[in-house]
């Protein structure tokens, strides 16, 4: 099913984290690793932790313990914007695009990082900053293309069905062309039909692009299906870490989703 | 019937002077969800340190040029001492903060450049045009025609900005989102900078205009009295909506005035448009081109 | 012409200056409450430099008055009455005798200290705005609305234009608009011109301008309907220039417009620029630096590398001026109470409240003083807190202000009889017994 691509060396160590709000404890000691070309799981019941991870290795969290390293450089306190142009890109739980805006801007703003004219060209849209714009109009539409939403090109997003404003999400995402992608529950609210389509993005960015991906999900079949390892939390610390089967298996899992109690 | 359309055209061109005013509390409130209160302060801080500059000698195009450097400055200014530590804040801590640093550039302005009242002259003369009063009899003033075309270059640019480049797609992307837009690498910081610097080269316009109409005075602050209801009208997010809105409060307020302030002692000018902008706000609470948000709970 | 930083003004703390250096028991003690900052600094700022110059003039030259310095403290209003009220309280026992009088600036201010400067025995002085009907002393003993009011003023102004229509039986028939500034201030001449259109037959249309009044286009395309011989200009700050705009724009003649004193300061011909020229305005006070007073404040402080005005250009500009008057009836006030109850001495409130009320600068003094023809003669009264009611009308040339005509005096038999109606609906309502007159010495 991902023949042809290589897993690598550990692009995200994360390295004992945790995390608490005031009194309230949302990771506790967390590590594992994320390998170039992998796809990632982290599952768990609903308050596991989960989405805390995400927001940590994104930057919006600072972890009070541990360490997060990129590509190798550990790193600590930074912004979403900086883990952004470090080339981490992410979708959220709840969709946030921008939408008031058209599909193919919002893809735009996933070029962000990337154009380099400065304000004032800017300003008087003229020159370097009307080539760069027409440059990287071009790297948009190849998402759109690969992403097949050619014909919403033009839709501002509050318009479009919620299955296809996931899907504008993760075209603005890759728009950034990520060396990490995080992606918070893709298939939410999706119907079958609509699951099929975004797994098959998910393993053709993977594939295609050797995105590394970090995928949260609930959608137990999904995940088996998907992705190459797979962590658990529960109640903030990790329970499990392995391959989908492995996973599966796993006593304390089982444990945790039928809900026995500790 | 002349008389009606010469005060409807008046009123249509006094309008495009409040969308002036407007526009800056747009955009700034569009990008941070603020409420600038100093849009004001910054209109009279601006026409202020032309003059300033003109009278300590310098050419016009200089001094507007510093003028504009000054306002850059405080953008930057803005962004470190009074956003930055702010941010994160509930939008009437911001409120609150845009009052304080009203009376901060009021007392600046004046403590730099003096107290006294200054004219500015643009060159463009504020009389009737002959023409139009010898084939309509209307009374039509230049100033407020070339005025009214500076605002409308000063749209379309905007407009252009907004839509065609990084920039105005980031900061559209930061007015609809913060999260969203920081996750797709925009520096919130960076934007707050280039909106305020905008919204200073706005308020230079709107100074210059004004302080040519008026005098360079601390009454321009009041301007942003004017500017209120046409951001009620208009929605405070949108700029079309601060075009329109301006030409509704300036042409109802001239007829109201004439028509209907001598049945009631007249002075309504100043509270009519507040009326007009509360009951349309029953209406359509978001404002002409607001955009409706139905927030689930 | 950049200015040092004040910090203290700009944090809107009040700014402390003693003028005298050490403290002694021979002080006359004077607070200077005013505004420096804010939306009215430009009259504040020239109208304080003015008193606060002569002041330290008279220090400088006399060594004061017969021996007594004069003191001051600055506090800032900025035009604000609860401010004032605060600026009042805070000064009002400072210096060996406490507060010798009060100059609120600011008609609103001047209402709020009416009550406490009766209680307290300060006098409060309203120079050319303030309570029009406190120029009836037997109610109001403790105020003092000097040189002329609102009303002797428009009646004045009246005359003015009916001279140059060529005699008062002239206006019958003449059209006279009444542009004013929506507010208490604004609307204060209405009954005087209504009484004064009866009188001589013009016909009057008052048209009123919201706060702050820089859009008037409505109200210019009416004056252009009606087509008036003559209009009025009752405005204040940004309303003038605007209004001088607007009237140009609707190609109605400057010099057909005549403006009240708080319409009449270089601050509000300027902006409006070439609009401007051939305006005329009443004062009560001319402008020009070509007065011995004048030169006097040059020499003894100027001269020293002192001064208040930053700006120096402004020496000598009516809201300059205007100080040195309020400078000159306060320090001859102090005399003449000095006079009475003793020379060389502090006096006390109800000292000088004396020395206000039998003022009297007659020709001789004004020459004395080096002011003849910069301010009007002038000698109060208990029945008459006003003491003079003449005016002098200026016109702007499009650089300065030039004095057209002599003092024009009101017409008593209208201002009179009105400002003892309103005084006395005033005693009524306050329970106020008027003072018997004939027993004031």
């Amino acid at each position: 099913m991902t023949a042809g691509r290589e897993i690598g060396r550990p692009i995200l160590e994360i390295d004992g984290v945790s995390l608490a709000f005031g009194g309230v404890v949302a990771l506790q000691g967390v590590s594992f690793d994320v390998r170039e070309h992998e796809i990632r799981a982290i599952i768990g019941p609903n308050g596991a932790g989960k989405s805390s991870m995400l927001n940590v290795i994104n930057g919006v969290y600072h972890p009070q313990q541990g360490t997060v390293a990129f590509k190798g450089r550990k790193r600590r306190n930074v912004d979403p914007h900086e883990a952004a142009q470090q080339g981490i890109a992410r979708t959220f739980q709840n969709i946030a695009l921008f939408r008031g805006m058209t599909v193919l801007d919002n893809i735009m703003t996933g070029r962000n990082l990337k154009m380099k004219s400065n304000f004032l060209q800017q300003a008087v849209y003229w020159g370097a900053a009307k080539r760069e714009e027409l440059e990287h109009r071009a790297k948009a539409e190849a998402v759109i293309d690969f992403l097949e939403i050619q014909h919403i090109r033009k839709t501002p997003v509050g318009r479009l069905p919620y299955g296809l404003q996931k899907r504008v999400e993760l075209a603005r995402a890759l728009a950034a062309e990520p060396e990490l992608l995080l992606l918070d529950e893709p298939m939410a609210g999706m119907n079958l039909e609509e699951k099929q389509d975004m797994s098959r993005f998910v393993l053709d960015v993977n594939d295609q692009m050797g995105t590394s991906i970090v995928l949260i999900e609930h959608d137990m079949s999904v995940v088996m299906d998907l992705s190459d390892r797979v962590v658990v939390l529960d109640y903030g610390r990790k329970i499990a870490d392995g391959t989908p089967d492995e996973v599966r298996n796993d006593r304390g899992v089982i444990d945790a989703y039928l809900g026995v109690a500790h | 019937m002349q008389f009606f359309f010469e005060v409807l055209i008046g009123g249509l061109l006094a309008g495009v002077m409040y969308s002036l005013v407007a526009l800056g509390f747009v955009l700034i409130y569009k990008a941070s969800g603020v409420f600038n209160f100093a849009q004001g302060a910054m209109v009279f801080f601006a026409a202020l340190t032309t003059v300033g500059f003109i009278s300590m000698g310098a050419p016009f195009w200089l001094a507007v040029a510093l003028a504009l450097l000054a306002m850059v400055a405080l953008a930057f200014f803005t962004e470190r001492v009074v956003l930055r530590p702010l941010v994160n804040q509930p939008q009437i801590t911001l409120f609150m903060a845009t009052i304080g640093l009203a009376f901060f550039i009021e007392g600046i302005a004046q403590l730099t450049w003096g107290a006294n009242v200054h004219a500015l002259d643009l060159g463009i003369a504020d009389e009737p045009i002959e023409w139009l009063i010898g084939n309509t009899g209307m009374n039509i003033s230049k100033f407020d025609l070339v005025a009214s075309g500076i605002a409308a270059a000063l749209v379309a640019v905007l407009a252009v900005f907004f839509n065609k480049t990084r920039t105005g797609r980031a900061l559209r992307a930061v007015a609809d989102d913060h999260q969203a837009a920081l996750a797709v690498g925009i520096s919130l910081q960076r934007i707050w900078v280039i909106v305020w610097m905008v919204a200073g080269f706005v308020a230079l316009v709107t100074g210059l205009l004004w302080g040519a109409r008026n005098g360079v005075q601390f009454a321009l602050t009041f301007l942003a009295l004017k500017a209120l209801p046409v951001l009620i009208l208009g929605g405070f997010e949108s700029i079309a909506g601060a075009i329109v809105g301006g030409l509704i409060v300036g042409a109802s307020e001239k007829l109201a005035e004439v028509y209907i302030g001598p049945h009631v002692g007249g002075g309504i000018e100043s509270w009519f448009p507040y009326v007009l902008a509360l009951a349309f706000l029953l209406v359509r609470p978001e404002g002409l081109f607001g955009e409706r948000r139905i927030d689930r709970v | 012409m950049l200015r040092n930083f004040r910090l203290s003004a700009l944090l809107g703390v009040a700014v402390f200056a003693f003028a005298g250096t050490a403290y002694s028991q021979n002080e006359q003690f004077v607070p200077m409450n005013g505004y420096w900052v804010g939306p009215y600094a430009a009259g504040g700022s020239g109208i304080f430099g003015g008193f606060i110059d002569y002041m330290n003039m008279i220090n400088s030259r006399d060594g004061g008055i017969n021996g007594v310095k004069l003191t001051y403290e600055k506090c800032e209003t900025e035009y604000n009455n609860a401010r004032g009220v605060e600026c009042y309280e805070r000064t009002k026992k400072r210096g060996p005798t406490g507060a010798s009088l009060v100059h609120p600036l600011s008609t609103g201010i001047t209402y709020s200290l009416i009550d406490k400067g009766t209680s307290d025995h300060i006098p409060i002085v309203s120079i050319g705005y303030g309570r029009t009907d406190a120029s009836d002393g037997r109610v109001f003993p403790w105020v003092f609305p000097l040189i002329t009011n609102y009303w002797s003023q428009n009646t004045a102004k009246i005359k003015f234009i009916g001279m140059k229509e060529g005699g008062m039986d002239k206006l019958k028939g003449k059209k006279i608009v009444n542009i004013y500034h929506d507010s208490a201030y604004g609307k204060e001449t209405i009954p005087v011109l209504d009484a004064q259109a009866k009188k001589y037959g013009f016909e009057v249309s008052h048209i009123p301008v919201a706060h702050p009044g820089n859009e008037q286009q409505a109200q210019w395309l009416q004056v252009r309907q009606i087509k008036p011989d003559w209009v009025i200009l009752r405005g204040w700050g940004v309303m003038n220039p605007t209004a001088l705009k607007a009237a140009a724009k609707i190609g109605f003649p400057r010099t057909k417009i005549v403006g009240v004193w708080w319409s009449g300061a270089e601050e509000d011909v300027i902006p409006a620029g070439d609009a401007a020229k051939g305006y005329i305005a009443a004062a009560f006070n001319v402008s020009g630096s070509n007065y011995p007073v004048v030169k006097e404040i040059e020499k003894f402080v100027y001269a020293k590398g002192k001064g208040e005005m930053e700006d120096k250009s402004r020496v000598g500009s009516i809201y300059y001026n205007r100080g040195v008057v309020f400078g000159i009836v306060t320090t001859e006030a102090i005399r003449t109470a000095q006079e009475k109850y003793g020379k060389g001495k502090p006096m006390t409130g109800d000292q000088i409240r004396w020395g206000l009320e039998n003022l009297n600068i007659d020709d001789k003094k004004l020459k004395q003083l080096g002011a003849t023809g910069f301010m009007q003669a002038l000698k109060v009264s208990c029945m008459d807190h006003e003491g003079g009611g003449s005016v002098k009308f200026l016109q702007w040339d499009g650089a300065k202000w030039n004095t057209i005509t002599d003092w024009i005096t009101s017409d008593q038999s209208i201002v009179r009889p009105m400002i003892e109606e309103s005084a006395a609906k005033y005693a009524k309502e306050k329970g106020i017994t008027p003072r018997d007159c004939s027993k004031e010495g």
